[in-house]
């Protein structure tokens, strides 16, 4: 069983090699806890569709439907800046948005 | 030869052509340079051969400004100086640590990088270095066979840090000072006054003072001051029977722009993917046979300062034990039990949920009595060293408490502005995007956010700089470019004290190199028969 550490280090911190694989049914609280920060400091929008939109990811689309995009996009959005401050970490755009869709709607990682 | 000058008599005039006060780095190697010229050198040392708590005494004085080592521990005050007490690491300036920088007030020598340059290589030897291609870090990286970080050139830069033994210039250089003709080290002899003519355009003597010993003087046809940034404006401050400011400080610059280079440790940490770089460079200094120490640090490319407008700094990659979980669950803990105030508290929280193998190990450490983790984690934590600007509101300035011998004492007040905090957060922001950006690792650090104040330990190298600074003219500074106060014939400056600005090096190997220039040019105008600069 998946735990928070294999978690953290899978999707949120070295995250795109870990999502090779399809994401795990297991509980997102590392995930959540920073999506919930960036929801708070208004990073993103809390606005899951506007997110899900930004991700091209479809209406009952899963992040794992469209792992080799999110990989290629992560390594363009460092490439070209789009990092940001998020509970300490800097992260790229796009894993934000992911963990901000973890933190306001959980399914989406199944 | 070395002379204990308690055993000279009440009123004794010691005479000489050159006389250098102070016997640290500066001093030592001014008097090396010499070694061996017809010229009579003197060198005026306040402590003996070893640590005496009275002569150490003479350096205490009050903080009043930023956090800082207490007066008389941030200097040593015997034969050797404060090199008895360095790190030992080697660095030089960069050639934009000499340009006047539009966004930096105050900034620009009036001698370039390349005025250096020749003094640099022939300092080199004073530290027991290696000479082999120095500062060449990618030589070097490729011969052992050690990996760098490869960052993007136009932004950061890996530079090479020799490491000295460190040398221990009075214990090194002890017997070569005994075996001089022609120089005479006076141990035990405090500099208290500079006499000068009524006008004060040349010094004509030093009052000397012996703890339990005589009061001495010395005449020379020239003087360089050689003691550190602190010590020297107070003797100058105190210089003031004719000019009634102090000596040489007529436009009152004198013990302004104090800077130090401070930092942050560290500064973020960064768990290292698999293929990162291994940190065996940066870690600790690298030694073959035939060569000195070294390793490296990573450091802002000139284009790159110009670009963000912000100050020099230098990042050590080294190991962090602790992860950021680690670090949130001690702050939790002092602050639960009352010792501090828990700084950031939702920030802590936040760390504690999203490192549990932080919070794993600092829980199995506690209950295990342990200092091993229980998880593995290759964390690393850059410090982030900076570059302080040169503040005119930065000071060393005199106080009214005195010492025995009635001097009176200094007071320093640094004072950091918000471009060191900009700096601060720029430099994070700049390694922390080449980190991620070229998938070393992932950063986690409190540096960037809005509410971020200096952490209660900011740490400082003890390089005194600035405080009678290198200009082109007196409205900018104390000494020309030739290290001379400006407006006194005689009076010479070999010093971190003439750094008009610091850069992100460490300043020992610039102070030789500017020794090494200095006795260059004492040769030169003997020879010319100006020693005494009429």
């Amino acid at each position: 069983m998946m735990n928070r550490r294999t978690l953290l280090l899978s999707a949120a911190i070295a995250p795109w090699a870990g999502l090779a694989k399809p994401l795990p049914e297991a509980t997102c609280d590392a995930l959540a806890e920073i999506g919930g920060a960036a929801l708070s400091e208004g990073v993103v929008p809390a606005d899951s569709a506007a997110l899900r939109a930004e991700l091209g990811l479809g209406l009952k689309d899963t992040l794992s439907d469209i792992i080799g995009e999110l990989n290629e996009r992560v390594a363009s959005d460092f490439a070209s800046g789009e990092i940001l401050y998020v509970a300490g970490w800097m992260l790229s755009r796009t894993e934000v948005i992911i963990c901000a869709l973890v933190a306001l709607d959980g399914q989406v990682v199944s | 030869m070395i002379v204990d000058a308690r055993s000279l008599s009440e009123g004794d005039v010691i005479s000489a052509d050159i006389c250098i006060v102070g016997g640290g780095p500066a001093g030592i190697t001014l008097a090396l340079e010499l070694s061996g010229t017809p010229l009579k050198v003197v060198l005026i040392e306040s402590g003996g051969i070893g640590y005496k708590d009275e002569t150490q005494d003479l350096y205490q004085g009050p903080n009043l400004g930023f956090q800082y080592s207490p007066l008389d521990e941030a200097r040593l005050r015997f034969l050797g100086g404060s090199s008895n007490h360095w790190s030992g690491h080697c660095m030089r300036l960069a050639p934009i640590d000499f340009e006047p920088r539009e966004w930096m007030a105050w900034s620009g020598w009036p001698i370039s990088y390349k005025d250096l340059v020749p003094y640099y290589d022939r300092a080199q030897s004073y530290f027991e270095l290696h000479t082999e291609k120095p500062y060449d870090i990618d030589y070097w990286a490729k011969r052992l066979g050690l990996d760098l970080f490869r960052f993007d050139p136009r932004l950061l830069e890996n530079v090479s840090i020799n490491q000295s033994p460190p040398t221990l210039f009075g214990f090194t250089y002890e017997d070569a000072l005994r075996q001089s003709e022609n120089v005479t080290v006076f141990l035990h002899a405090n500099a208290l006054n500079l006499d000068t003519n009524p006008t004060a355009t040349r010094v004509t003597g030093i009052d000397l003072g012996c703890i339990e010993g005589p009061s001495l003087r010395v005449e020379a046809k020239r003087y360089a001051l050689c003691m550190g940034g602190i010590e020297i404006p107070r003797l100058l401050l105190l210089s003031n029977r004719v000019s009634g400011p102090g000596l040489g400080n007529g436009r009152d610059l004198v013990g302004r722009f104090f800077a130090d280079h401070a930092a942050i440790r560290p500064v973020m940490r960064v768990l290292a993917n698999e293929d990162a770089p291994n940190l065996d460079l940066y870690e600790s200094p690298f030694y073959l046979d035939d060569v000195g120490g070294m390793f490296a640090a990573i450091v802002p490319s000139g284009d790159l300062l110009r670009k963000e407008e912000i100050a020099s700094f230098i990042f050590h990659m080294f190991p962090a034990r602790i992860s950021p979980g680690d670090l949130s669950i001690r702050a939790l803990v002092n602050g639960m039990s009352g010792e501090n105030e828990v700084p950031y508290l939702s920030s802590q929280i936040s760390n504690v949920l999203t490192d549990l193998d932080g919070a794993a190990n600092s829980i199995w450490r506690k209950v295990s009595n342990s200092r091993d983790a229980l998880i593995e984690r290759e964390w690393f934590g850059p410090w982030l060293g900076f570059e302080c600007v040169p503040n005119y509101d930065s000071t060393v300035h005199l106080v009214d408490d005195v010492d025995r011998f009635g001097q009176r004492r200094v007071a320093l007040n640094w004072q950091l502005t918000d471009q060191e905090m900009r700096t601060v957060k720029r430099a994070t922001t700049i390694l922390a995007t080449e980190i991620t950006r070229t998938g070393v690792g992932r950063v986690w650090t409190d540096a960037l956010r809005d509410d971020y104040v200096w952490p209660p330990y900011v740490a400082h190298g003890k390089h005194h700089c600035g405080t009678t600074r290198m200009s082109e003219g007196p409205e900018t500074g104390v000494v020309d470019a030739d290290c001379r106060v400006h407006g006194i014939q005689n009076l010479y400056i070999s010093s971190s004290s003439v750094f008009p600005t610091n850069g992100y090096a460490n300043p020992t190997v610039t102070i030789a190199a500017l020794s090494i220039r200095m006795a260059d040019k004492f040769r030169a105008d003997a020879r010319a028969g100006a020693l005494q600069g009429e």
